[in-house]
């Protein structure tokens, strides 16, 4: 049992490394991504492919995690953030289908639906970590880091200057502010943030597959978004609750595949309910935007 | 080859024109993004299902009443769920928001009411073909491009000279000067909905027939459409049939050039590239940069 709880409070702090890049982005500018799962894929490929390929260290594959996630960050954001914010969900759509479309299909690099096993443990500077419960440590421990990288950005002249340009764009344009700039800075941040929790999930699960970088798993960082609120600290909470609800359902005996599918319609019902009823504690931006 | 092609290309993108027509109905009115529509489309083939192989009804019968249900659960979603959440002043992106919702739960819900695997309605597509130049082409899929255009036309007509049409389009145009004339936008809008899930019943019926039917047929088809309403221009109707016919034949076009695995990935690169070089579309009005 104690091992058990380990595991997912383990899980748990990876995902709400993702969540709270995510909660972020979107309580400091209002974009929604559906393609965070994406980016927790390319951290995690890029630590799958760095171990068994080059045998590669923490720091290598960290690095490599943030130089494909920034990129591939600005592949969609500077086309879609000119625009209205809707059509930066429309394109973090495409990013996920495209992506989905180059793990499946990619074999030489990322061996297609069959994935990439044997990942073993995350090394830094010599040593391995090699027990569960240290590895839970380090994940907490960065975890906290993102949470403290959150707090700060929102309490910072940057974060001021985001709410800003969320509010009223046009404004703090004549303000003199570069705002395309200042968003594109802020998503790849996010993606980059993901990205490292996709290091530490590849080394978490020791295999990875293209089905763990679904659509279904970006909108489910995006529920834990929405129960979680508008603080980082919420996030986590919301990350949290919604790793250990569907855990109660396996006590249930139900059918696996059922399972899964509950598991959905219990996200879904989430995001609808909580947007209905709870819509200012989740999202401040509640504006009416020009009809 | 050539040929077989082409005519590969029109019949999907003649389906993929009218889901595309039906989304962008939609969000003349609503404007925001439904994804939820998905879900709708879904719907109405897996109850043309139910009622043509489960019950045994007749088959113009079982789409009929399945299109007609279809409408009735549209209308249903925008009255019960969106419009109180839209009423709360919410903006566009939780309205988005809650759309994908509702396409989670609803694909994950039909998954369990009839199971995930592909499943066929009692018909049978082969049939006898006949030859246009090199190309084969079905009477099943003959009557299906005739099916999409004869719903376009009434739909043309609908729009053009019905007063409701008239409403719709004054919505769609300026919805508080709509206001303003004695339009009600939330009525026209529930009416949006009803007839655009009508339009995308349509097409998942004629797409099942090609096909087959899975829990994830809306979700896959519905990407491709909101490609289309981009790239066609969003907010127009001629626009995104347009960019569904031409999405259908790019898809079928690619196949001769690339692997078919990476066609659906190409598609996006497309609209990657239109939001980049032409953000309002080939059809669009105003840019929508600002």
């Amino acid at each position: 049992m104690a091992v058990y709880l380990l595991h997912l409070l383990t899980l748990g702090c990876i995902l709400a490394i993702a969540v709270v890049s995510l909660q972020l982005l979107v309580s400091t500018t209002g974009l929604l991504s559906v393609a965070h799962a994406v980016f927790l894929g390319i951290g995690a490929y890029a630590a799958g492919i760095g171990v068994t390929l080059w045998h590669f260290t923490a720091i290598g594959e960290i690095g490599l995690a943030i130089v494909c996630a920034s990129i591939i960050s600005l592949m969609v954001s500077v086309p879609s953030l000119r625009l209205r914010e809707d059509y930066f969900a429309i394109s973090t759509f495409g990013l996920q289908m495209i992506a989905s479309g180059v793990l499946l299909n990619w074999m030489p690099v990322t061996n297609g639906p069959l994935g990439i096993g044997g990942i073993g443990q995350l090394s830094i500077g010599g040593f391995s970590v090699k027990s569960s419960y240290p590895f839970f440590l380090l994940v907490l421990f960065i975890c906290s880091v993102a949470v403290v990288i959150a707090e700060s950005i929102n309490a910072s002249r940057y974060g001021l200057i985001l709410r800003a340009i969320r509010s009223d764009e046009l404004f703090a344009q004549s303000l003199g502010k570069r705002t395309l700039w200042f968003k594109v800075k802020i998503v790849a941040l996010s993606a980059v943030l993901t990205s490292i929790a996709g290091v530490l999930y590849a080394h978490f699960l020791t295999y990875i597959d293209p089905s763990s970088f679904s659509l279904m798993d970006s909108v489910q960082v995006l529920s834990m978004v929405v129960i979680g609120g508008t603080r980082p600290l919420g996030a986590v909470a919301g990350t949290m609750i919604l790793v250990l609800l569907p855990e109660a359902l396996r006590f249930l005996g139900l059918p696996a595949a059922l399972a899964a599918n509950i598991r959905q319609v219990l996200y879904g019902v989430l995001i609808v309910v909580v947007v209905a009823f709870r819509p200012r504690g989740i999202f401040s931006f509640h504006e009416r935007t020009a009809a | 080859m050539w040929h077989q092609l082409l005519i590969n290309g029109l019949i999907a993108g003649s389906a993929l024109g009218l889901l595309a027509a039906s989304f962008a109905i939609i969000y003349q009115t609503a404007r925001f993004f439904h994804f939820a529509h998905a879900s709708i489309y879904t719907l109405a083939a897996y109850l043309t299902y139910l009622f043509s192989r489960t019950l045994g009804l007749p088959f113009v019968v079982s789409i009929a009443a399945s299109v007609s249900l279809t409408a009735l659960a549209g209308w249903l979603l925008y009255v019960t769920t969106y419009l109180p959440i839209a009423r709360r002043n919410a903006s566009s992106t939780s309205l988005l928001l809650v759309s994908l919702g509702l396409m989670v739960a609803l694909q994950n819900i039909i998954a369990m009411a009839f199971g995930s695997e592909l499943k066929t309605l009692p018909y049978q597509p082969v049939g006898r073909a006949i030859s246009i130049g090199s190309a084969l082409i079905t009477w099943v899929q003959i009557t299906s491009i005739a099916c999409s255009l004869a719903t376009l036309v009434v739909l043309a007509a609908l729009l053009r000279f019905t007063r409701i049409g008239l409403s719709l389009r004054s919505v769609a145009d300026n919805a508080e000067l709509a206001l303003i004339i004695g339009v009600e936008p939330y009525k026209v809008t529930a009416f949006a909905f009803a007839l655009g899930s009508a339009l995308a019943g349509v097409s998942s019926v004629l797409a099942s027939f090609d096909t087959g039917l899975t829990p994830t047929m809306g979700f896959n088809a519905l990407l491709m459409a909101v490609v289309a309403v981009v790239i066609g221009g969003v907010g127009s109707i001629p626009g995104a049939l347009l960019g569904g016919l031409g999405i259908g034949m790019i898809r079928n076009l690619a196949v001769a050039a690339i692997p078919t695995a990476w066609i659906d990935s190409l598609v996006f690169v497309i609209l990657i590239g239109f939001l980049l070089l032409r953000p309002h579309g080939m059809l669009g009005e105003a840019p929508a940069r600002r």
